[in-house]
């Protein structure tokens, strides 16, 4: 009898199934963090310190000041299958816990070495015992608090093969911290602290209203525009917060939900949510926020993946619709309160002739915000990039000198004529750098002079290289003083914004998010056309046609939307038909 | 002698003229591009500070030493100056020099540790007090100024322990620098506490002090008030010969009672290490424990509290009620301290205004920060603390001046130009606008010469260094036309000049110049306008202090799980699960936290036994430094806790022994019980780690006991006592004395290493006589024959003489003590 390669079949050893066990739990550091914490928080924790060295690889330490292991279980608690959360078998299919299968500690002794140290309220001294692989060791008195502390170091010390796959510390430390503050909001009544190297990275008192949470992780200002939702039906129960459409993020990262408290990444939720703020955002943008979905542990079998990532529902279709309609009926309360204080109706209502201000953006400058926003309340669908369509495209009129109206017949198109040329300008720009063209420089009939103040001027002759490789000509002219002689050639000179265009620059600098692409969207905005210019007809037809030659022709340079389109379909809804 | 002075040069004679004047300092005058010391000053500054010792022709042959450093860097010598302790007058030119003509030159400030203003010189989040002492008949006066903030503040004290008080006031204000109009047989103590911390002392100048009847003070006698009025005197002579200016220079004295606060004599706050650590770590204060503020404003303020904890209870819950409503109000406290974040120093920048010291940018950081008034307002609308934010005082118009005169980033001086927006005033933009107009007849000229010429790469160029001048590359450098005159070689052109171009050169620089003096002009205008608002800055950085410090403490409670103590007018202490602040956060989540109970009518003198490293000393401390935290507002490391206001907190705590003082420490240890024994009251909370241990056994039991059985003995007088002891014999005090109570720190035996304690870190009731001493001897390290040997003596010892044969318990000592006066509660009544 023999197996491949001749090596015959054998049992394998404790060790071995004990690695090969823990390999399924214990991915990465964040997995200890993940399997001790959530020890912590059955074991009725008010605070949770989690204490990371070099990325958690080096070592990672929970204490909690929950109820605490007898000494004489401290052995058994490091023994796999060994757990105080099942006492029946039937209990499985209850699980109210987020532990149970005893395999937790187990799984990190297998691969750190352990040391567990707990006290229980009304032991006189704690209790320590140490463990490394299956061999643990005696259990000897140690002073302590009420509570556990459990540290592992040196993760996969015997399994080289497994550290190679892990990333740098300073990788590894930010899935920690990103998994442990996402589990946070689940849990505003326990305070949580992360140092890392020694040093606290960020710490939560105990929130005395949930939405303090909020305010801890996504800052003050963000959490108190975010949404209440709530719902209850069957046995299920959906609450959270979640960001209005007028916040986005440009990933589904801080979309965190929960089942009874259990962090995981649902697909199936993560459609409803997906679903709810369908036309509400732009295409590539999403909200973010926090969806909790208490069920009754019957409803759910949570021991279906060996990190716990996913559950399985028993009545998958009820979550999943209570979830969206939660969420559906938080962003309609959300429109009906800022249709009331906005008093947006007039497209609906009067119909389109040129004396209706649509959209009053008189103010370029303007946050884009209520923008996104109407197009959430209009549900209008996200446009796709149809080329074709500019071709047939009829400018209808220009609005206030501000926005250009066409139609190619099916839908109907409003554009921001500035946003439209910056793009425009920005796109061309863009491509010639990216070419490595120099650019070709107009020398000006008459040079400008201008002096700046002394931070101005010693911030901007620290751009002059990178000014002059952009078509500038800027030298020094007296003291604080420069002369402009030359401008890039490839846009309209003649609206050159030159006051405003240094601010922007010098602006960004300051902020230190001065580079290329800032220069390049600072210099296509200064030399667009301004909101309130009167365009003739031929020039409208030829910024849409450029436009639509762009690569993104829906945003300007800043992110700020440029083009607004409404289907039959939308108008059809809209009015109600 | 005579003779040689007289041939010496006038520059010489200035300098010694003026030297005579300022002997205590280290005299620096301007000399052109430098600050220069001659003869003896010379040499000290070239010791002081790694310069260059030279010397100099005075006149007659003779030299003199010289030393002297650059005007530019002044700052940074003035601070090692400073930082040694030196006093320095530093004299200016006080009018344009002139060739062949002698410059006027003055001292315009004595830079002395108390009288520091220049920020780069101060600690930022400490206060730098200078402090008077004025013994005027039965009274004592002390008054302290910090000159950085322009706070004053003045306290008598008379009667008995008046020498004593006013000490342990000095030792908590730890002033930098102290004037002592004290008769000379009682200077003695006062040069000694204020040498240990190293505060420059000196004595008031004649004619400091004015006769002058003037009206007493209210809540002070008229020998107290006659007092302080003289250590007033004393503190504006000193800052006026600072070149500061007088009582002008300084806010309104704020009289108070050294009463009105906690009273932490010197030695307790050295060992509780409050705002100061013993050892190395520096971190290691109860300050650094609780500070988490934006500002230093509020640093300095916090600390301040720590030393002078409330007594008052209804003070005490206002403050408590500020803190809790930042604590259960996360958002607003986060966004508060964002803003906090954003705030100047408006204290000292207040202060520099009123001494008339401000730069421009001091002016833009004001700007800046008056511009976030309005948002800390918003952040800090909460009904508690609706009194403090009312504090910040509005200044929409002097923000309205500042916007439309003052430049967006005005340069460092003056004298760089810029410092007023152009478009302010129409003269200003006049001066750009024939600058401008210059500069465009400059290029205008370029296009013109280069049509003359021919010569298509002619430009005009500007550096810093040559001005405006015409380039031409070599190889057209020769068909220069002939009234080009030569400027520059470059290596691969020529830069010229020409009549023309030099007379628009200069056109650009009268107007530059022009600029300049009407800049002076509106600056100081604008000056005026601020310097008009001091008052008002400094109320408002005082609301922001107070704001940064209710922050800082709803940030420390939230984030370290500190509970709201309940402040009882009763004399207790009930501790639930407490915590050592500092220990703690050294430790993280593995300190071991203990109870602690203490009651008016039952236990209140608590004994606390058990081996070394057990835990004692960290006990002791910890019910002082939560008490403390309790009394100033704060919430306190606890699971519960209820705090009795404890008026003196006092120490008998080993650790800090005074070895430079040179007394032995066992005569310390017996100094500081004997004025703990004088001192308390029932209100007050005594620690004592060890007492006896430096001398022999049955002296130090004995006298242990006596101090035990004598506090005892005062009865319903009797403090809160903790008391920790290694003679287990005082443990039997429970039995005579129904308010003792027994405590021990707790320890098992490692059950594998035989005999080995493990310590638990516990306190808990009864009592231990296991001290371990052996053990942990062993553990130390100590060669294990001596260890068999020592415990062969102790069974030995053990066996043949207890103790207590040697000592018997006396239980009528403390009766003797009927004649204890009772002391003054006037506070509490």
């Amino acid at each position: 009898m023999s197996g491949v390669g001749g090596i015959s079949i054998h049992v394998l050893d404790a060790r071995t199934i004990g690695q090969i066990a823990a390999g399924e739990i214990i991915e990465r550091p964040v997995s200890v963090v993940k399997e001790l914490v959530e020890n912590s928080l059955d074991a009725g924790a008010r605070r949770i310190r989690v204490e990371v060295e070099g990325g958690g690889i080096e070592s990672i330490a929970v204490a909690d000041d929950g109820a605490g292991i007898l000494p004489e279980e401290l052995p058994l608690a490091l023994r796999r299958h060994a757990t105080s959360k099942l006492a029946e078998p039937d209990d499985l299919f209850r699980i109210a816990s987020l532990g149970f299968r005893g395999e937790g500690l187990a799984s990190i002794a297998a691969v750190c070495r352990t040391v567990l140290l707990s006290r229980r309220a009304g032991s006189e001294i704690g209790a320590r015992v140490s463990a490394e692989g299956e061999s643990i060791g005696a259990v000897e008195p140690f002073a302590a608090p009420v509570g556990t502390r459990v540290e592992a170091r040196d993760l996969f010390h015997a399994l080289p093969v497994r550290r190679e796959y892990l990333r740098s510390p300073g990788a590894e430390f930010t899935r920690i911290s990103g998994w442990l503050s996402a589990l946070a909001l689940a849990y505003p009544e326990v305070a949580f602290t992360l140092t890392h190297g020694g040093r606290t990275v960020w710490s939560l008192p105990p929130a005395a209203q949930p939405e303090h949470r909020l305010a801890q992780l996504f800052g003050p200002a963000a959490a108190a525009r975010m949404l209440s939702i709530e719902a209850e039906g069957a046995g299920l129960r959906v609450r959270g917060y979640v960001s209005p459409p007028s916040d986005d993020r440009a990933n589904r990262a801080a979309q965190y939900l929960f089942v009874n408290r259990r962090l995981l990444r649902s697909t199936q939720l993560a459609a409803a949510w997906t679903q709810a703020y369908k036309g509400a955002l732009m295409t590539g943008r999403y909200p973010y926020g926090a969806v909790l979905l208490d069920v009754d542990p019957g409803e759910v079998d949570v021991n279906v993946h060996p990190t716990k990532a996913d559950v399985r529902f028993r009545r998958p279709a009820l979550a999943f619709d209570l979830t969206k309609r939660a969420l559906s009926s938080a962003l309609e309360r959300h429109a009906a309160r800022q249709l009331g204080q906005t008093v947006l109706s007039p497209l609906p209502q009067r119909g389109l002739t040129p004396d209706v201000a649509i959209i009053d953006r008189s103010d370029p400058a303007a946050p884009p915000a209520d923008l996104a926003l109407r197009l959430a309340e209009m549900r209008a669908a996200a446009v796709a990039d149809d080329r074709d369509g500019a071709r047939t495209l009829r400018v209808v009129l220009q609005l206030a000198n501000t926005f250009i109206v066409a139609s190619d017949g099916r839908d109907l198109l409003v554009i921001d004529q500035h946003a439209a040329h910056e793009r425009v300008n920005y796109e061309r720009i863009a491509a010639r750098a990216s070419r490595g063209d120099d650019p070709v420089r107009e020398p000006l009939l008459l040079p400008q002079i201008f002096e700046l103040d002394h931070g101005e001027a010693a911030a901007l002759s620290e751009l002059l290289p990178q000014l002059e490789s952009a078509g500038f000509s800027i030298e020094p002219f007296g003291e604080r003083a420069f002369r402009l002689t030359a401008t890039p050639l490839d846009f309209r000179v003649r609206a050159f914004d030159l006051r405003g265009f240094l601010d922007d620059v010098l602006g960004e600098r300051a902020e230190g998010t001065f580079g290329p692409q800032s220069l390049w969207a600072s210099l296509a905005c200064k030399s667009a056309v301004r909101a309130g210019e009167a365009l003739q007809v031929p020039e409208m037809e030829e910024l849409l046609h450029r436009l639509f030659a762009c690569g993104d022709p829906m945003h300007c340079a800043h992110g700020r939307p440029a083009l607004l389109r409404w289907s039959e379909r939308d108008l059809t809804h809209l009015f109600k038909r | 002698m005579t003779n040689r002075e007289k041939q010496r040069s006038p520059l010489f004679e200035q300098y010694f003229g003026v030297k005579a004047r300022y002997p205590e300092a280290v005299l620096l005058m301007r000399v052109g591009d430098f600050y220069e010391a001659y003869g003896e000053d010379a040499e000290t500054i070239s010791r002081a500070l790694q310069i260059a010792l030279t010397s100099k022709e005075s006149g007659g042959g003779e030299r003199v030493s010289m030393a002297g450093v650059p005007y530019h860097a002044l700052d940074g010598y003035l601070a090692k100056l400073v930082a040694q302790r030196f006093v320095v007058a530093l004299a200016e030119q006080m009018e344009a020099p002139v060739p062949n003509k002698l410059t006027r030159r003055e001292v315009v400030r004595v830079v002395t540790p108390g009288t520091l203003l220049e920020e780069s010189l101060l600690p930022s989040a400490a206060n730098n007090f200078l402090a008077c002492v004025a013994v005027l008949g039965e009274a004592l006066a002390i008054a302290h100024a910090d000159v950085s903030t322009g706070e004053l503040a003045v306290t008598a004290f008379a009667g008995d322990s008046m020498q004593e008080d006013a000490l342990a006031e000095l030792a908590r204000l730890a002033p930098a620098e102290a004037v002592l109009d004290v008769p000379f047989d009682q200077r003695e103590p006062f040069e000694q506490i204020l040498g240990q911390q190293d505060a420059r002392v000196t004595r008031p100048g004649l004619g400091a002090v004015d006769g002058r009847q003037r009206e007493p003070l209210a809540g002070f006698s008229l020998e107290e008030s006659a007092a302080m009025h003289r250590a007033l005197d004393a503190l504006y002579a000193f800052t006026a010969r600072s070149c500061l200016g007088g009582a002008e220079a300084l806010r309104e004295p704020r009289t108070y009672r050294a009463q009105t606060f906690m009273v932490i004599d010197p030695a307790s706050r050295r060992n509780l290490e409050l705002t100061k650590a013993i050892g190395s770590n520096s971190k290691a204060t109860l300050l650094a424990a609780v500070d988490r503020c934006r500002t230093a404003m509020g640093s300095r303020l916090l600390a301040r509290w720590l030393l002078t904890p409330l007594v008052e209870r209804e003070r005490i819950l206002a403050r408590q009620a500020a803190v809790a409503a930042l604590v259960e109000q996360y958002p607003r406290r986060a966004a508060l301290q964002e803003q906090l974040e954003g705030c100047y120093d408006l204290e000292r920048l207040a202060q520099r205004l009123r001494v008339h010291r401000a730069a421009p940018r001091d002016l833009a950081a004001l700007r800046r920060t008056l511009a976030l008034l309005e948002p800390v307002r918003a952040c800090a609308d909460l009904p508690a603390l609706a009194e403090t934010v009312g504090g910040i005082e509005r200044f929409d118009d002097l923000r309205a001046d500042l916007e439309r005169t003052l430049a967006e980033e005005p340069p460092p001086n003056l004298a760089d130009g810029g410092v007023i927006r152009p478009d302010s005033s129409a003269e200003l933009a006049e001066c750009m606008a024939l600058r401008t107009g210059a500069r465009e007849r400059i290029a205008a000229l370029e296009e013109r010469e280069r049509a003359r010429t021919g010569i298509k790469s002619l430009r005009i160029k500007y550096t810093n260094a040559f001005g405006y001048a015409i380039e031409i590359g070599t190889a057209h450098a020769a068909s220069a036309p002939a009234d080009y005159v030569r400027k520059q070689t470059l290596t691969n052109g020529q830069r010229f000049t020409t009549p023309e171009l030099k007379e628009l050169e200069f056109a650009i620089a009268s107007a530059h110049s022009r600029q300049l003096r009407l800049e002076e002009v509106l600056y100081a205008q604008l000056m005026e306008r601020v310097t008009a608002d001091a008052e008002r800055v400094l109320t408002t950085a005082q609301a922001l202090a107070h704001l940064d410090v209710y922050a800082s403490l709803a940030q420390t409670a939230g984030e370290r799980g500190y509970v709201r103590p309940r402040i009882v007018d009763e004399s207790r202490l009930a501790i639930v699960d407490g915590r050592h602040p500092v220990v703690e956060g050294l430790l993280g989540d593995r300190f071991v936290p203990n109870d602690l109970r203490i009651d008016e009518s039952g236990h209140r003198f608590l004994i606390l036994t058990g081996p070394n490293m057990g835990g004692k000393s960290t006990f002791l401390r910890q019910a002082a430094l939560l008490t403390i935290l309790a009394q100033i507002g704060s919430y306190v490391p606890a699971r519960e806790a209820e705090i009795g206001v404890v008026d003196r907190i006092f120490t008998r705590i080993g650790a800090g022994d005074d070895l430079a003082s040179g007394q032995s420490t066992f005569y310390l240890e017996m100094a500081e019980a004997a004025h703990i024994l004088r001192r308390c009251t029932p209100r007050s909370l005594v620690v004592v780690d060890e007492i006896g241990r430096g001398t022999g056994t049955v002296d130090g039991l004995a006298i242990a006991q006596a101090i035990c059985e004598y506090l005892l003995g005062m009865e319903s007088e009797t403090p809160i006592v903790l008391f920790a002891t290694h003679f287990h014999e005082l443990v039997e005090l429970a039995d005579e004395w129904p308010r003792v109570a027994n405590y021990h720190v707790t320890a098992v035996e490692h059950p594998q290493r035989g005999g080995e304690p493990v310590f638990s870190h516990r306190v808990l009731p009864g009592s231990t006589n296991r001290s371990f001493g052996i053990e942990v001897a062993r553990m130390a390290g100590l060669p294990s024959s001596v260890v068999e040997r020592a415990r062969s003596l102790a069974d030995e010892l053990l066996g043949r003489t207890p103790l207590e044969q040697a000592v018997p318990l006396r239980k009528n000592l403390a009766r003797e003590r009927a004649d204890v006066p009772r002391r003054q509660l006037d506070f509490f009544q």
